[in-house]
């Protein structure tokens, strides 16, 4: 786990990746992270499973075959996060945290808002 | 039941539990002529009170089954204003931006706080406001159906039109750039070739009626991109305040060309202008700029129809539910007509006349008078001693206690919205002298005496410690 990295994967979700590539026999099984709009603070995350090639705009992070795949528009959502899976009483998910560009988030921790919202180089 | 309005009742309008008790009624429309040296012969209409229980459908108190809606001859009668919104100046101008493609509802569902999935063919228009995370308001708006919408992959109709105020245009295409991200939606503004048009005529339109406002606008030359029923005032299957279309009125003096010409405006008259807008006053819709950074509450928003309690998250939704469901409405936008401050101030009870038939404002008005809707606000000058600022203070003077502010004026009449603690200024066993307040360009001091009221459509029995209406 190297700090200089845009988005830091968790031991925790290296695991999750394979195991699921395991279970569902597709070796090349990626984690997709993107940010859509939505939700009650403006952001979500969405979390999807795919065994395509990865695309130009891509980012790739993780290690030992498990992949983590942003594409560049979210990447400026969550650039400095931490990308984990989670096991507690409420679920098993994948989950961002600590984001450093969020300043707030909803209750289910699904949806937030950005910091300098309005200077976001995200935004045209 | 009818209420003479003489100075001695001026008490009883900012006394609204006591009239009430007095009357067995609540307060409904009004109609003032002010002049500058006194407050004349001045109407206020009571309706009986919809007591607990099974409600009595609105249906039966304002429809009128014999007339027939014709904009043509509500127009040779006198009985029909119609309203370019985007032309003209000042606040009151709306623009129109276009959200097309099969993830518009989607995009738009996130940011409203009414629900899109409703708005279909047979209806027409919603009215929504956009918030910030905070949950105060960036805009209200009124969401207009393309005429030519199909339904989207995953419900709601993949094109409609936002009708915005045109100051907050900029502010909500921005916001709404924001949140596109990679969804497929095509934001467009397209104000300098569609324009907001509202026709509102007596009687009251109905959805039936939109057919016929349709004819009427292309036997104009108009192209009817979008019409829809002003969604914020239902009265029964009544819409007081008319009829919306996102209208494209093509300049004839322009070239042919395959592009989309710029419009022309819609002729309209000032007056037509502003008795819609002392219209909306009166109902207490408050628009336009004056609304931004307030709550979504406060502004009215979950009586005009605009806050859907039942849709998903969006933004902004976290204090609007909870104010609804755990917290108070201290304050809201209520209707307030402003007097001079030399005349008397109210004294006594109200004195309620029920030998009287009542007119209702939106019913059948005298004859004589050519246009009854505008007429009782635009006659005489409009404003009966300095002009007060936004924003000008409104004390208890009394107790000296500020209660609120002034926060929209009417450019032909002495009405104004202003946002008002409920409790102390209706509420009080006494009746409350009001007075807002502010500085004068030269820092001279400037007052006038301001008597609000509750709108008469609003549901009865607001409670007005918490603001909302009793389940």
């Amino acid at each position: 786990m190297s700090l200089d990295e845009d988005v830091v994967v968790t031991n925790a979700c290296i695991k999750r990746i394979k195991a699921l590539q395991v279970k569902t026999g597709k070796e090349n099984l990626k984690l997709r992270l993107s940010v859509e709009g939505g939700g009650c603070s403006g952001f979500t995350y969405t979390f999807t499973m795919e065994d395509g090639p990865v695309e130009d705009d891509d980012k790739v992070y993780g290690r030992e075959g498990a992949q983590v795949v942003v594409d560049e528009g979210s990447l400026e959502f969550v650039r400095g996060s931490t990308v984990d899976f989670t096991e507690d009483m409420m679920r098993s998910a994948f989950a961002v945290v600590s984001n450093p560009l969020s300043e707030s988030a909803c209750g289910c921790g699904s949806s937030f808002a950005i910091k300098n919202f309005e200077k976001n180089p995200a935004i045209d | 039941m009818r209420a003479s309005f003489t100075r001695r009742s001026l008490a009883v309008v900012t006394s609204y539990e006591r009239c009430a008790s007095i009357t067995g009624s609540t307060t409904c429309a009004a109609r003032v002529r002010t002049s500058p040296e006194e407050i004349p012969t001045s109407l206020f209409r009571f309706q009986e009170i919809r007591r607990r229980g099974p409600a009595k459908p609105q249906r039966s108190r304002y429809s009128s089954a014999t007339s027939t809606w014709d904009p043509q001859s509500l127009a040779t009668e006198g009985k029909l204003w119609e309203v370019d919104l985007t032309s003209g100046e000042g606040d009151g101008r709306r623009g129109v931006i276009q959200l097309a493609g099969p993830e518009a509802p989607k995009l738009v569902q996130g940011l409203i706080t009414n629900d899109i999935i409703h708005l279909t063919g047979s209806k027409a228009s919603l009215a929504a406001g956009f918030l910030t995370n905070k949950g105060r308001l960036i805009t209200e708006s009124v969401i207009i159906i393309a005429t030519d919408a199909k339904e989207a992959p995953h419900g709601g109709p993949d094109k409609f039109f936002l009708d915005v105020p045109i100051d907050v245009k900029k502010g909500i295409l921005r916001h709404l750039r924001l949140f596109k991200l990679r969804s497929k939606v095509t934001i467009t503004d397209i104000s300098s070739t569609a324009r907001v048009c509202a026709l509102v005529g007596l009687p009251h339109a109905r959805v039936s009626d939109l057919e016929r406002v349709r004819e009427h606008w292309s036997a104009r030359g108009a192209e009817v991109l979008g019409l829809g029923p002003d969604p914020r005032v239902i009265l029964g299957d009544r819409f007081p305040l008319g009829i919306r279309g996102i209208i494209h009125f093509p300049d004839p003096s322009s070239p042919p060309s395959s592009l989309p010409s710029p419009a022309r405006p819609l002729p309209c008259t000032q007056e037509a202008r502003e008795a819609l807008e002392a219209l909306r006053f009166l109902y207490g819709v408050g628009e336009g700029p004056d609304l931004v950074e307030r709550l979504p509450s406060e502004c009215n928003l979950d009586l005009t129809h605009a806050i859907n309690f039942h849709k998903g998250c969006y933004l902004g939704q976290e204090l609007t539910a909870r104010t609804q469901f755990k917290g108070v409405i201290r304050k809201r936008l209520l209707p307030v007509f402003l007097f001079p401050d030399s005349l008397p101030p109210p004294s006594s009870k109200l004195e309620a006349d029920t030998q009287r038939p009542v007119q209702k404002l939106g019913d059948q008005l005298p004859p004589s008078n050519a246009n009854p809707l505008a007429a009782p606000f635009l006659a005489g000058p409009p404003s009966p001693s300095p002009a007060l600022a936004k924003g000008a203070e409104i004390i208890d003077e009394a107790s000296g206690k500020a209660v609120g502010s002034l926060v929209s004026l009417a450019t032909g009449s002495n009405l104004g919205l202003a946002l008002l603690r409920l409790e102390p200024t209706l509420g009080a066993e006494q009746g409350v002298k009001l007075v807002a307040r502010s500085l004068g360009a030269e820092g001279e001091k400037r007052q006038q005496q301001v008597l609000a009221f509750l709108p008469d459509w609003w549901p009865s029995g607001i409670d007005l410690a918490t603001g909302k209406i009793p389940l």
